[in-house]
């Protein structure tokens, strides 16, 4: 009996994550993309005002943002910095290709962060202003598509899992 | 025949009706109406030998 006890409660333990790991991973996306927001728009306002050159953006826009993307953005100024025969846009895209499973991007994300690189080298400084404004009415778009989307399905997701959980139980008793 | 086949199939049966409510409020008829059938399946299974234990015994009784 305590058996089936244990059984149950793994099950349910198991089912109740799961549908709880959809949600949060939602959650966690939009969290991304907030940060990468905060990121594009410290990196407009140092290159507007400060007229730095972009590693040096990247930089110190990298030591005030937490977490991956800091990393991600810490990685392209240094590979930048290393003067190889790489463009700005490879560089950018080899550096997030890497780090991409660490982030909770969708695919849909990274193709616009990747898009937003091969704009980069080779134009003046009005036409990166209007690009990065551009990248961030995007990603506007796309955090308030993802809070809908975690509106609609938040509360399914985590009433799935413990109602698959008990359906499990029941059916396997 | 025992009871508590009577109390599985009421709990997969309110499982399954707050299952079909939740993915229909959520907009996702198809996945209600695959979790609806997938739960009369496994009632189905359940019941089907009883049916047949059913029939058996109406053959026995009218070969008498």
């Amino acid at each position: 009996m305590w058996l089936q006890s244990v059984g149950m409660v793994l099950v349910m333990m198991a089912t109740t994550l799961t549908g709880m790991g959809f949600y949060l991973k939602e959650k966690y996306r939009l969290q991304d993309l907030k940060t990468l927001e905060q990121a594009v728009l410290q990196m407009q306002q140092q290159i507007a005002y400060l007229a730095l050159p972009l590693p040096d953006v990247l930089e110190s826009v990298s030591f005030q943002i937490t977490g991956q993307i800091g990393c991600v953005l810490q990685d392209v100024a240094n590979k930048m910095k290393q003067h190889s025969k790489e463009t700005a846009e490879e560089i950018w895209e080899s550096v997030w290709l890497c780090h991409a499973k660490k982030t909770y991007f969708a695919k849909e994300d990274m193709e616009m962060i990747l898009q937003f690189g091969k704009t980069w080298g080779g134009w003046d400084k009005q036409k990166q202003q209007n690009n990065m404004s551009y990248f961030l009415r995007e990603l506007e778009q796309k955090q308030n598509m993802v809070l809908k989307k975690i509106e609609k399905n938040g509360k399914m997701y985590c009433g799935m899992g413990i109602l698959s959980g008990l359906i499990l139980i029941v059916v396997l008793l | 025949m025992d009871i508590s086949i009577i109390f599985r199939i009421a709990a997969v049966g309110i499982l399954v009706a707050v299952l079909n409510q939740i993915l229909q409020r959520a907009g996702r008829e198809e996945q209600a109406m695959l979790t609806t059938l997938a739960g009369l399946v496994v009632v189905l299974f359940w019941v089907i030998q009883y049916i047949g234990t059913l029939f058996e015994t109406m053959e026995t009784m009218f070969r008498f």
